[in-house]
């Protein structure tokens, strides 16, 4: 019993130390340490990416409240030569990539190479198993004979194939667990559509991006300083 | 929808005149309010179906499967109806969300994530019964193939008890990540609307979605993925569990036949299912605007669909066990139809054979309580298939002097009522804690079949009215 008390302890004592640290690399200016599964999310070209993506933090916003009205703002503002920060939408709006511009997403080729990859490796696993390791004889059976391996080897794929491209979906858009959501404006998650201009440089033309969100039936337009 | 094809025939996918915020509303508001006394009843019944499950499932394992009525000549029985039973249950809903997503076939979205809900807890379900019948389930890790100090003695990897194992973990684990990635968003729409606890569970559930329409873009390229990969693992599944029959040299099991008829079986059970569900969700959640009766109606020419394909399938085994030649094979089939379980045969036959046929009529196909009673029918039919197939292929054996016949114990069918109260309970909490309606799908397929607004560039039908609101609304776009 005492050893579970003890153990309790070290564990209260990593949480409070941990805090400790967050404090100090905060005044540091340093990024505070996460919890240990937000490690890929976190560190490395992740943090290199964030960082070029927060030197445009300052984003007009413009609320709309129909898909129509969005797209059709996000396509002219786009050709007006606007940097779309981003546009945030209840639901997947079909034509939004074009619209916006944004190429082929790449998680195709994370699922094809994890899969090739597991293909491979189930159909060596068995190998090595049933015909190098022990081989068993099964009525005088060829212990390997590739037809009797192809369901194990198929299932592998698509597990392994299909866990990674869950993997690579939350790392690459850094969705994790208990991560706060900052949303740009109430009710995105309900029936507000906004579309997010970056303001890059001196060079963006605030008048002309109201114009352009006026004539696609804004409902109001936001100036933020930080982007969500 | 600007994108959507308007179609003067279809009817629309959603009814009512709903805003988007209606449709929130309409679908959080069974996880919002409290509970009304008929999901406790249900909640009760199915609560104490899984007590007396638990405390049979404990006894057998304690005493061991001797308690079941197997005996030395059928020593496959109640317990692998109910595994293939409840794998077959848990087809539909892959087959909604996946294959029918790639067959871009809209009206999915109302019934998509139930029916992902009802496969998982199917499968938890289905695979507590091999479990059980390992006699010692602790040791279930020796199905895994790690390196261990026993030789190191592998897993025979060209057994088809072990395929399923492959295939039923991966099954489960694709679905419920398949499940949970449609879950984000709407779990995200959830919180947004919460307070207190609430708002802190779905947040952390929700892994801070902010509706960034670059994530949309990767996230509809990640569920058109889990869609390619769940559609050949749903077909997968179901053949790997008729090989377990296939690959032996029973007669009546050993056919070339098994693996697309369980298939189709499956998805007909499982339609069957997500039907019988669907009906009393409706119903009790108040969900008619939504699961209308056309939603019905499609699952119901799918039972047809299939059923015929069963039918089918029941008429070519018979024919092959006569043009066969082979003796043993005939007699198995005669046997089946005129023998000691002739009774479990007809009513297999009766019950997924000749009801499903009433669904020609289109006035049957939309009463709903013909619909209920049909899918009632269909789940006892698909039962008692796969206790056919499995009981009389065994029971009168090669030699005469060990024919029996296989009689089920009470604890057999207590646990089977534990599995119902499994399946039943978690699907009950499902609908009060999670979002029951893939909301955030059904907001993209609203306008299917309405005149709202039409795509003026690409107009699919063009009619008299609609050049009028085009005139009209360049007039509005000139004015600005």
């Amino acid at each position: 019993m005492s050893s579970f008390f003890f153990n309790l302890r070290i564990l209260l004592m990593s949480w409070t130390y941990r805090r400790d640290v967050n404090e100090l690399r905060r005044r540091l200016g340093m990024e505070p340490l996460g919890y240990w599964w937000q490690w890929p999310f976190r560190g490395g070209l992740t943090s290199k990416w964030r960082e070029a993506k927060q030197r445009t933090n300052r984003v007009l916003v413009g609320v709309f409240t129909d898909e129509d009205h969005v797209l059709e703002a996000t396509r002219e503002c786009r050709e007006a030569g606007f940097a779309i920060h981003d546009v945030y939408t209840p639901y997947a709006v079909h034509g939004m990539d074009e619209a916006m511009g944004l190429r082929r997403s790449r998680l195709t080729w994370v699922t094809f190479v994890m899969g090739a990859l597991a293909g491979a490796f189930a159909l060596f696993g068995q190998y090595y198993t049933q015909a190098i390791d022990w081989p068993i004889n099964v009525g005088g059976k060829d212990p390997w004979h590739v037809h009797a391996y192809v369901p194990v080897t198929f299932e592998f794929v698509v597990l392994i194939g299909g866990l990674s491209t869950m993997l690579a979906l939350f790392i690459r858009s850094r969705l994790y667990p208990g991560k706060k959501a900052r949303l740009v404006v109430d009710g995105i998650t309900d029936d507000k559509f906004a579309l997010a201009l970056a303001q890059r440089d001196t060079s963006f033309d605030g008048e002309r991006a109201r114009a352009l969100f006026a004539k696609h039936h804004v409902q109001r337009v936001l100036d933020l300083g930080e982007a969500p | 929808m600007s994108h959507s094809v308007e179609s003067e025939l279809r009817e629309p996918l959603v009814h009512g005149d709903k805003t988007l915020h209606d449709i929130t509303e309409a679908a959080c508001a069974p996880m919002e309010r409290k509970p009304n006394g008929l999901w406790w009843a249900a909640f009760l019944v199915a609560l104490t179906c899984l007590g007396i499950g638990f405390v049979t499932v404990s006894y057998q394992i304690a005493t061991g499967i001797g308690t079941w009525g197997l005996n030395k000549t059928v020593g496959w029985a109640f317990d692998i109806t109910n595994f293939v039973f409840w794998v077959g249950i848990g087809h539909a809903g892959t087959l909604i969300s996946a294959v029918l997503f790639l067959f871009r076939q809209k009206w999915r979205t109302s019934i998509n994530r139930s029916a992902e809900a009802m496969t998982i807890f199917a499968v938890i379900c289905a695979a507590i019964f091999p479990l059980i019948h390992m006699g010692r389930p602790w040791l279930a890790f020796w199905t895994a193939p790690y390196p261990n100090f026993r030789g190191p003695l592998w897993v025979n990897f060209r057994s088809p008890l072990l395929w399923d194992v492959f295939a039923i973990s991966t099954y489960f684990t694709i679905s419920a990540v398949f499940w949970y990635i449609g879950l984000i968003p709407d779990l995200a729409s959830a919180r947004d609307r919460a307070t207190g606890i609430r708002k802190k569970i779905y947040g952390i559930m929700s892994f801070g979605w902010n509706g960034s329409a670059r994530i949309w873009s990767r996230y509809e390229t990640a569920y058109m993925l889990f869609a390619g990969l769940a559609t050949p693992l749903v077909v997968s599944v179901h053949t790997i569990v008729s090989m377990d029959f296939a690959t032996s040299v029973i007669p009546g099991w050993h056919t070339t036949i098994f693996p697309p008829y369980f298939v189709i079986g499956a998805i007909f059970s499982g339609f069957a299912m997500v039907m019988t569900l669907l009906i009393i969700m409706r119903k009790v959640v108040n969900l008619e605007a939504f699961i209308t009766i056309n939603h019905l109606e499609n699952m119901a020419k799918v039972i047809l669909v299939t059923g015929s394909i069963v039918g089918l399938a029941y008429a070519t085994e018979f024919f092959v066990a006569w043009y066969s030649g082979s003796e043993y094979e005939g007699f198995t089939f005669i046997n089946r139809a005129t023998g000691p379980f002739a009774w479990a045969y007809w009513i297999m036959v009766s019950c997924n054979v000749i009801t499903p046929q009433l669904m020609w009529f289109k006035k049957l196909r939309r009463n709903v309580v013909v619909l209920f009673i049909l899918s009632i029918f269909v789940n006892i039919g698909m039962w008692f298939e796969r206790f056919v197939i499995v009981v009389t292929s065994l029971h009168r054996d090669f030699m005469p002097s060990s024919w029996t016949y296989y009689t089920p114990t009470m604890i057999e069918f207590l646990t089977l009522l534990g599995s119902f109260g499994l399946f039943f309970t978690c699907f009950l909490l499902f609908c009060r804690v999670l979002p029951m309606l893939a909301f955030g799908e059904i907001k993209g397929v609203m306008r299917t079949g309405k005149h709202k607004h039409h795509d003026h560039k690409h107009p699919a039908v063009i009619h008299k009215h609609d050049v009028a609101h085009a005139k009209k609304h360049e007039k509005e776009v000139a004015h600005v």
